[in-house]
């Protein structure tokens, strides 16, 4: 199986943009092709098919692909819990929480032979892997621990191309730092250097390009321009902040509709929000504190890696009085998965499996008691709309998909109805209440990820929040978010090609 | 007797420098040295108009103020106002000296290097301290022998170099260690030390890192500043409004600036995102317009485009309908301009089109000369008295037509006494602009202005003694960051670097 691995010289230098462009063009040229992430730091994950979590690029890596994720994509998958605490994700299967440093022998052995076994399965099934390191290779303090890059290349045995942003400055500094900072054998990997995000005149970069290929005796492969207005899923909350920090790409407007989420300390999997933040007229914000809640026509809580601890910090911050307050005033609350726990009445968590807290109530929002177990529930859902039918009519009868990842089971008092019936969970027939629809306004919470990016249901979210604000919908041409993203693929691919020496590329590759 | 110097470059653009820089003001002037910043070169759309009449980079408007010293065109005496996507309007020691693309300006470079000069030994000689920022990296080597801002700067003002470098987005050592590569030897020669920026973590797991570093560049590593946020003041490269403004307080009044394609000197705006229940955003498409209660057309780069885009975009119609709904619409420098009956550009000074017709919401006209006004304006407001100060940069001339009152009486510009009146008001306060930048800095006629819409909504007003100026802000915000600053780097090195 030939290969190639992008690394880069600093986190958010745009390898997975890279990646997922390779990607498709590797499928438009006609190759068996996967995406592969040996180890991967992020809060946003994937559900695949049979209820395995890896990072969502390799989700959406695999989308541009053509083909179904698999747990082999993203062997380690490592969620920050917050105070040094991660839980690792071991082909798809929670393995065990851990603090930095903790047991790192055993960790590493557990992930190396994860990764081995994986790439094999890998090799054994595509033409061709698209490989994508973490952050620099050249970290010198953290040399010995990292998997993700130089090590998995030579486990892969592929050659590696070194992908710089110019658009920050310092990128012909930082490649060639990275080289000499690379041991020579590692050194001897690089094939070559991808710059990207370059806006400008070429004719001026170039001479700077030459003497980093004299410096370095490896060649240019592409200096691909800045692409505005992606909206690639982003993978972790550094992505987040920076893009509500500072826009110095674009500048997303406000809109007709205004929906806050709230920013929980320990956030994640906040991409369920993406579709909705495209939507034209839709301006969506993350707030951080209460004072920043506003009159919004919505708010959302999110999904947590920490329900426990972020429903207790809701409660200290006046956030969850204030949203209980903007609930009572009639604006609509949505709550996903432990945003949804928190909206009930109480989280019980007798095992500590979450903190070392055993009772917190909740908002209240909602009459719910949700319990926490250490098993953890994760798998594709396909759900037939049930009490949500109450709320948007439109919806009675249809049917909806999602993902399912979490620990804890929540119990509906008397006279609440279910959001949802979950039909089929990783494809076995099953019959399961889902979720709970609040007796007066409109309170929604469910363990659905991915709810939004349903056609369906987000457009009649969406007219119900017009309507309720006396606004006319222009919101019949919503898109569909699958076509976009295939789209952006396309696209994305399109200017990798023009801008990538696609002949050396694929010598470079081994024909 | 000439001043000393001392330098910070960067790693890459954003790695903060400039904060990095107006820290080191303030902790030098708090041991009682005279300090002025300096900065060769400066790329940005909001500039800063000094007592003189010159233009310069708000960033340094910010780090003098931080040194508090009276900026100078001087302290950034090349700025460079990006008009389209590669060409921009140069100015030098404060005043135009016309539009280049990059190739142009390449060659023009060369000739401003005498100007760079003059103005470090004017700052040399009048200063005990000049704290220079430089600008991305030094190690563009494409762009070496071009170089003004940088290494050529600091030879120059035999300043010592500190280099920052950002941690937080991974790659800091490779980034050090291939600037230090890619350097001459003389230029090496010139860094003194590393600081390294935006740590979130603790520094002892870091040390054994810090220490490689230091064996690998034969440089010391001089700080470790931890992450912060909450500086409030305007960065130094910011091509484009904040995305979003903070929501506060429980119950909002919602403003809306409109986001015209070649929107220029949007910090007039940061003071209204001070005021508590203002929501503040910026718009670009008419279909964003939503919810508000004012308003705000600001200026722009080049108005007369950006007015045919309101037009053509259906924002104009949008905009008249809001007013006629009882809307407050408000114009600043070419918004004002855009709520008139029409502007006039005779020489096409600005774009081919030499007409418009304007909104219509006030009763006013302006005119285009080729000649530019900058200036520094204080005056107050006719109908209340309330002061206001600010600064004035534009190239027109607006006439009152019957049935508009002026807004302000200026009776300073620059260092020149003067009795003019300056904007146009509606009879009912509804529409108002005025040429004034800075409109909103002084908190009475902020707070009067926010009141008069929390009043119409019937919400509460707020009390004007409980809000901060613009200045106090700042001020705040000098302290804060020098103190963490000065806690987290070795302060003697550099005293010795400097002084010894």
């Amino acid at each position: 199986m030939r290969g190639i691995m992008l690394q880069g010289t600093a986190s958010n230098v745009g390898k997975s943009a890279v990646a997922t462009a390779l990607c498709r063009i590797f499928k438009q040229d006609g190759l068996k092709v996967t995406p592969f992430k040996s180890w991967n730091m992020a809060l946003n994950s994937y559900v695949t098919k049979d209820g395995g979590e890896i990072g969502r690029a390799q989700g959406e890596q695999a989308m541009a692909c053509g083909i179904e994720a698999t747990v082999d994509m993203n062997p380690v998958l490592v969620k920050p819990k917050g105070d040094g605490e991660a839980q690792v994700i071991i082909q798809g299967k929670p393995w065990q929480d851990r603090k930095v440093g903790q047991n790192e022998e055993e960790y590493r052995e557990v992930s190396l032979r994860a990764i081995s076994q994986s790439l094999k399965i890998i090799k054994d099934n595509y033409e061709v892997v698209v490989i994508e390191g973490a952050g620099s290779p050249a970290e010198i303090n953290l040399r010995d621990g990292d998997m993700a890059n130089m090590k998995t290349a030579h486990l892969a045995d592929v050659p590696v191309l070194l992908v710089a942003d110019i658009d920050r400055g310092g990128a012909l500094a930082s490649v060639v730092g990275t080289m000499m900072l690379l041991t020579p054998e590692e050194r001897d990997r690089v094939a070559g250097f991808i710059f990207n995000k370059f806006r400008g005149d070429l004719s001026i970069l170039e001479p700077g390009l030459r003497i980093v290929e004299e410096r370095t005796g490896k060649p240019v492969v592409g200096v691909i321009p800045y692409v505005r207005g992606l909206n690639l899923a982003a993978e972790d909350g550094v992505v987040l902040e920076d893009f509500k920090k500072k826009s110095r790409g674009s500048v997303k407007s406000d809109g007709e509709i205004n929906i806050v989420v709230i920013n929980l300390p320990h956030i994640s999997n906040f991409t369920d929000f993406d579709a909705l933040k495209e939507e034209p007229g839709v301006n969506l914000e993350y707030i951080k504190s209460p004072e920043e809640i506003g009159s919004p026509d919505a708010i959302i809580i999110p999904g947590s890696k920490n329900s426990v601890a972020d429903l207790l910090y809701l409660n200290e911050t006046g956030f969850a009085r204030a949203v209980f307050q903007a609930a009572e005033e009639g604006i609509p609350v949505a709550g996903i998965c432990g945003g949804f726990q928190m909206l009930g009445k109480e989280l019980y968590d007798p095992l500590k499996t979450e903190s070392s807290h055993g009772t917190v109530p909740g908002l209240g929002l909602l009459d719910t008691v949700t319990s926490f177990y250490p098993e953890k529930q994760t798998c594709q859902v396909e759900a037939q709309v049930e009490g949500l039918a109450d709320l948007l009519p439109s919806l009675k009868g249809q049917v909806v998909f999602g993902y399912e990842i979490h620990m804890g089971q929540t119990r509906l008092l008397e006279g609440l109805q279910p959001a949802f019936l979950i039909q089929k969970r990783s494809g076995d027939s099953v019959s399961t209440a889902d979720g709970a629809v609040g007796n007066k306004g409109f309170i929604l919470g469910t363990y659905l990820h991915g709810i939004f990016d349903n056609y369906n249901f987000r457009k009649s979210f969406l007219n119900y929040l017009y309507k309720r604000k006396g606004l006319s919908s222009n919101h019949n041409n919503i898109f569909t978010f699958h076509d976009r993203m295939n789209q952006t693929y396309d696209r994305l691919a399109g200017v990798v090609r023009e801008n990538l020496d696609m002949e050396a590329f694929y010598k470079i590759m081994g024909e | 007797m000439t001043g000393k110097a001392l330098m910070i470059q960067g790693t890459g653009s954003d790695v903060g420098k400039s904060v990095l820089t107006a820290a080191l003001c303030r902790l030098f002037v708090r041991e009682g040295y005279r300090v002025a910043p300096f900065k060769a070169q400066n790329m940005a759309l909001n500039s800063f108009v000094t007592i003189d009449g010159g233009e310069i980079g708000r960033a340094q408007a910010v780090q003098a103020a931080a040194a508090r010293a009276e900026p100078s065109v001087h302290m950034n005496p090349v700025l460079l106002k990006p008009r389209e996507d590669t060409s921009a309007q140069v100015i030098v020691h404060g005043f135009p000296v016309g539009n280049q693309d990059a190739r142009e300006y390449i060659k023009y470079k060369k000739s401003l290097i005498p100007k760079v000069r003059e103005s470090l030994e004017y700052l040399k000689n009048n200063y005990d301290l000049v704290v220079i920022e430089g600008a991305g990296s030094p190690a563009e080597i494409n762009l070496r022998e071009h170089d003004l801002v940088n290494m050529a700067t600091a030879i120059e003002a035999q300043a010592p170099v500190l280099l920052a470098a950002d941690i937080d987005r991974g790659g800091v050592f490779a980034s050090v260690v291939g600037t230090l590569a890619l350097l001459e030897d003389y230029e090496k020669e010139m860094i003194k030390g590393v600081i390294i920026n935006k740590f979130r973590g603790q520094v002892e797991r870091l040390r054994p890192g810090l220490e490689q570093l230091e064996g690998l560049i034969d440089k010391p590593v001089i700080g470790v500043i931890p992450y912060f946020s909450d500086f409030r003041v305007p960065e130094e490269d910011t091509y484009l409004p904040r995305e979003k403004s903070r929501r506060q307080g429980g119950k909002n009044v919602e403003i809306v600036v409109i986001h015209l394609p070649h929107i220029s000197n949007f910090t007039d705006f940061d003071p209204l995102e001070e005021v508590e229940g203002v929501y503040l955003r910026y718009a670009v498409n008419p279909e964003d317009l939503g919810y508000s209660d004012a308003i705000i057309i600001p200026g722009s780069k080049n108005t007369i485009e950006d007015l045919a885009n309101l037009w053509e975009q259906g924002w104009a119609q949008k905009i008249i309908d809001f007013s006629q709904g009882g809307g407050t619409v408000i114009g600043i420098c070419g918004g004002y301009q855009m709520l008139g009956q029409e502007i006039v550009d005779p020489k096409g000074s600005e774009s081919k089109i030499t007409r418009i017709q304007g909104l219509g919401l006030l009763n006013i006209k302006t005119e285009f000369f080729s000649e530019k006004i900058t200036c520094q304006a204080k005056g107050k407001v006719i109908e209340t008295s309330e002061e206001v100060m600010g600064y004035e940069i534009h190239m027109g001339k607006t006439t009152l037509l019957s049935g508009s009152q002026p807004l302000l009486e200026i009776k300073q510009w620059g260092r020149e006494k003067v009795n003019k009146l300056d904007g146009a008001v509606r009879d009912d306060g509804l529409v108002f602009g005025t040429y004034l930048h800075g409109l909103f800095d002084q908190v009475p006629f902020r707070i009067r202005f926010i009141n008069n819409l929390r009043n119409k909504k019937g919400l509460p007003l707020l009390k004007e003694e409980e809000q901060l100026s613009q200045f106090e802000v700042w001020e705040r915000s000098y302290e804060k960051l020098a103190n963490l600053v000065s806690q987290n780097i070795q302060m003697d090195y550099i005293y010795n670097l400097v002084f010894k």
